[in-house]
């Protein structure tokens, strides 16, 4: 049963021209998009993003489920649009993230007043 | 035969397997919106997530996750806009509740209005992080996954990619398959004839034909918005955007774009033109000079589209050239054609009366000195020679008074050439001021663009002729109703191309770039005498455009220590296109003429790349006296060297979610830099800002704009931009910033040592340099740099108000691969 055979010593970074290359691309695109958008002319509409009532003071479910005891995550509501109709997905953020950590903080530092 | 249930499965699975490294965990794939592609967030060897790698390298923005993946089909997009530019959005929390939505990072998250209402748009995360997606968002997949899934690297992955864009279809396995991967031939020393050489280089001239031919027309613009004018000369121009998109992509004038109309206001229109101008630092917008006025749809303004229009004008030129070398005896001497191909032959003896006097009279041009005339007299004798000018030695001025000098012993026309038009315009002002008779030609396409030169345009001389006052009568007409009847028309033509060959057979001097060469005009012509100015920044093919008319006398004038030709095609580059007919020839051994002394910089500035690039020779004619900066409030580590190196952290500070911080870093340093000079009164104009990168060029503009403490317009004036565009002209202060550089970064600066030369060289008065010093000093030749400047004091770090010596040790220089 030759199913399990893994190369030994984990995935190995490969550098190589075209590697640097790519790197170099990404950073370009990432900062050439910014800016094109910066001085794009068309009219964008101003963020009218309204929380509906429903969701207003939800909190956070515990983190940690049965199954990924030792992945403690938060689980948020995405508020997505679909055609016009707003939607309203789960997503689960590990309690690690930059983004959930920090709102954790928040929040706690908000109890503790 | 009927489907296995295994075999089933497998291609239910491999509709949404990732293209690279077929991993299919629809939590760990997405789709790509353009090429209906999936690719997994896992990075393999390489240093992106595959999907990363895809889009970068394919151009594509946009995506789609797997309807089995945790939040279903969904396309990613702004909730505010609809943008799907993966690149540009993030997620943004709500204040008080558990809710996120996902917003463009500009300009819906820079919204003021979203803090007043329940959102915390300062804790905003971009979707691509670190080189991947949020894995929360898309799963990366396990190292065991990955481990088991095919191996793929970097360079495979560019080779699937090129292989993508004629067979949408192939497969990894293509790659494998005899003729994908054909390397063309590389270019030889020497070659046994010149069919040999045509046969070699034709191929190369090809691929980067078609690699600029794919780009170009790739940059189809939709939803263009155009503002209408007209212009002097009556003809319509309309004015719009044209996104800088892909940075390999420079407009210049004189290019040739489409412009269509889309919408329903209007009947289908499409109309050619030419650009007259181009975007800049601060505005984006082109001028298109349309050819034809008529049923222009200039009552609207939205819904056109931009194309590209691409010309093989000048490789068909080039191909052309090539052709003419090698069937046709006539084109060039016996002893060029032998030289040229790299046989032992013997040189001939030039039959010429030399001058008294090589310096043209002083009231035309400045005094030459003793290396500039030494160089006349030499090549004045000489079948074929090499000049080579480091900066600020007068190359310009020296190949005027070559050229004064052959028109003085008898033996014009002389044709005088350069690949860049701004580089023919410089040299064709020095020869006009020697009291020649000079025709400037120029690209039809380029008429009109206006220059210092306009006036010794061949189509300004043939509007101001005085032999043939009838097609003066018919241009003003032409100008006033904008078109000509038929029969005025040809009449118009056919005097045109009489005035046109009058003028060019009377001229003493014909200017035009290398490819300019092959214009039809000239056809007839034949030019024993060719002068190639800026040679070492010309492909081969280019500089054999000229010299196949005839030539008997060839002089190229340049300096291969600095920067070379621009090949965009990589495998062309590779096989060797990029070596100027000027390199080669060094290589066979002619040694070319130095001019040695430099008009430009304090002699602290000349000292490295005297040492390192020319064997330690140039002489200053400038002193420091000449060059001093003490009424210049700046902190200067000595203020008899007006130069240091400033260590800033570079490695520290990239950040894991991308550029923008590494970015903002490397701004400031140059802000503050610039800030202070301007403070002392140094004029925005003479101050310099050389980035290693055209997509930080944007950002750095921004930033001081902004940032900066002295008033915007000034920040306005200031040039930034990459080493090769400061390639031949000069600043008084340069500022070099190269905080960018990681330890394996084998590209640009680094890499190349000319490059490093021409950004070491632009400056009268002072450089400064900023970036990491530990990473840098690890390539030999930096290593020098730093070493040196460690030595005098001059590497620095802290605030700029108060800089200390940097006592690092810099560590050894290891060989980085090429
Ligand atoms: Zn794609
Ligand atoms: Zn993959
Ligand atoms: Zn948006």
């Amino acid at each position: 049963y030759q199913d399990d055979v893994v190369l030994s010593g984990g995935i190995k970074h490969i550098t190589c021209l075209e590697d640097d290359e790519f790197i170099n691309a990404l950073d370009k695109a990432m900062s050439d998009d910014i800016q094109g958008r910066r001085s794009d002319a068309t009219k964008i509409p101003v963020a009218d993003i309204a929380i509906p009532m429903k969701l207003k003071g939800s909190n956070f479910k515990p983190g940690g489920d049965t199954e990924h005891k030792e992945e403690e995550h938060l689980t948020f509501t995405l508020m997505m649009k679909k055609g016009h109709k707003s939607q309203y997905k789960e997503l689960k953020i590990p309690a690690t993230d930059t983004l959930a950590a920090s709102i954790k903080q928040q929040r706690q530092a908000e109890k503790t007043e | 035969e009927e489907m296995g249930d295994e075999d089933r499965r497998m291609s239910d699975w491999s509709q949404h397997a990732c293209a690279y490294c077929g991993i299919h965990d629809p939590a760990a794939v997405v789709q790509c919106l353009q090429t209906k592609k999936w690719f997994c967030n896992g990075r393999g060897n390489t240093s992106g997530a595959h999907i990363i790698n895809h889009l970068v390298r394919s151009k594509c923005k946009e995506v789609m996750l797997h309807k089995d993946s945790p939040l279903g089909e969904t396309i990613l997009e702004c909730y505010n806009c609809g943008c799907k530019n993966v690149f540009l959005l993030g997620f943004i929390p709500a204040k008080a509740d558990s809710v996120v939505v996902l917003l463009c990072r500009h300009p819906c998250a820079n919204q003021s209005n979203l803090k007043d209402m329940d959102w915390d748009p300062v804790q905003w995360q971009p979707l691509v992080s670190d080189r991947s997606f949020l894995s929360w968002l898309v799963k990366i997949p396990s190292e065991q996954d990955q481990l088991r899934a095919r191996q793929i690297s970097g360079a495979q992955i560019n080779k699937l990619e090129e292989l993508w864009k004629d067979n949408p279809d192939a497969k990894l396995e293509d790659l494998a398959k005899p003729g994908i991967d054909d390397e063309p031939l590389p270019v030889q020393v020497r070659y046994a004839d010149a069919y040999l050489y045509q046969g070699i280089l034709t191929p190369l001239i090809k691929l980067e034909a078609d690699y600029d031919k794919k780009l170009k027309e790739s940059q189809t613009q939709d939803n263009v918005i155009v503002r209408w004018d007209v212009g002097l000369n009556k003809k319509r121009i309309a004015y719009f955007n044209f996104p800088r998109g892909d940075g390999d992509m420079r407009l210049m004038q004189g290019d040739e774009l489409k412009l269509r109309y889309s919408g329903s206001l209007h009947k289908h229109w499409e109309g050619v033109g030419h650009v007259v101008k181009v975007p800049n630092s601060f505005g984006e917008e082109v001028g298109l000079e349309l050819r034809s006025s008529i049923n222009v749809p200039s009552e609207c303004t939205h819904n056109f589209c931009v194309d590209f229009v691409w010309k093989r004008t000048s490789f068909d030129r080039m191909l052309n050239g090539l052709k003419t070398f090698a069937i046709d005896e006539n084109s060039v001497s016996y002893y060029i054609y032998h030289k040229l191909l790299g046989h032992d032959v013997e040189e001939p003896l030039v039959k010429c009366n030399l001058p008294k006097k090589f310096s043209p009279p002083s009231h035309l041009l400045p005094e030459l000195n003793h290396y500039q005339v030494y160089a006349v007299r030499h090549v004045l004798q000489k079948p074929l020679s090499l000049i080579q000018g480091p900066p600020g030695t007068g190359k310009t001025v020296t190949s005027a008074a070559i050229v004064y000098n052959l028109i003085k012993m008898g033996k014009g026309p002389v044709l005088v050439c350069a690949p860049s038009n701004i580089a023919v315009d410089q040299l064709t002002e020095k020869i006009h001021r020697c009291d020649l008779k000079v025709v400037r030609l120029c690209a039809k396409s380029r008429e009109a663009i206006d220059s210092p030169v306009s006036f010794l345009a061949l189509h300004n001389q043939v509007r101001n002729n005085t032999s043939c006052p009838e097609i003066i009568k018919l241009i003003q007409l032409k100008d006033e109703l904008g078109e000509l009847s038929a029969v005025d028309e040809k009449r118009h033509a056919n005097l045109k191309r009489q005035v046109e060959k009058e003028l060019l057979q009377e001229a003493e001097v014909i200017c035009c770039t290398c490819v300019g060469a092959g214009d039809p005009r000239l056809g007839k012509f034949r030019f024993k005498t060719v002068l190639i100015d800026e040679s070492t920044q010309a492909t081969e093919p280019e500089c054999m455009v000229p010299i196949v008319l005839g030539s008997r006398q060839v002089i190229l004038v340049g300096d291969h220590c600095q920067l070379g030709p621009v090949v965009m095609c990589k495998k062309a580059a590779k096989a060797g296109l990029s070596q100027s007919l000027f390199e080669r020839l060094v290589i066979l051994g002619l040694r070319p003429i130095r001019l040695m002394v430099q008009y430009r910089m304090h002699p602290a500035l000349s000292l490295f790349p005297s040492s390192v690039f020319y064997d330690g020779t140039l002489q200053n004619a400038v002193s420091a006296g000449d060059r001093r900066v003490d009424h210049i409030d700046f902190p200067w580590p000595d203020i008899d060297k007006p130069t240091f190196f400033l260590h800033t952290l570079g490695q520290e500070e990239i950040s894991s979610s991308g550029t923008s911080y590494l970015n903002r870093t490397e701004a400031a340093n140059v802000e503050k830099v610039v800030t202070r000079l301007l403070k002392s009164k140094v004029p925005p104009d003479a101050i310099g800002i050389i980035t290693p990168y055209e997509g930080q060029r944007a950002y750095v503009v921004q930033y001081m704009q902004f940032n900066g403490s002295m008033p915007q317009k000034m920040y306005q004036e200031l040039e930034v931009a990459s080493v090769d565009a400061f390639q031949g002209r000069e600043k008084d202060f340069i500022i070099l910033s190269c905080v960018r550089a990681n330890e394996h970064q084998g590209i640009g600066f680094l890499n190349d040592p000319r490059r490093l030369n021409v950004a070491l060289t632009r400056a009268k008065y002072g450089v400064i340099i900023i970036g990491n010093a530990k990473v840098l000093s690890r390539q030999p030749l930096w290593h020098k740099l730093l070493k040196d400047s460690q030595d005098q004091g001059l590497l620095v770090e802290g605030p700029l108000n108060s800089l200390r010596r940097c006592e690092m040790h810099l560590s050894k220089p290891s060989k980085l691969y090429n």
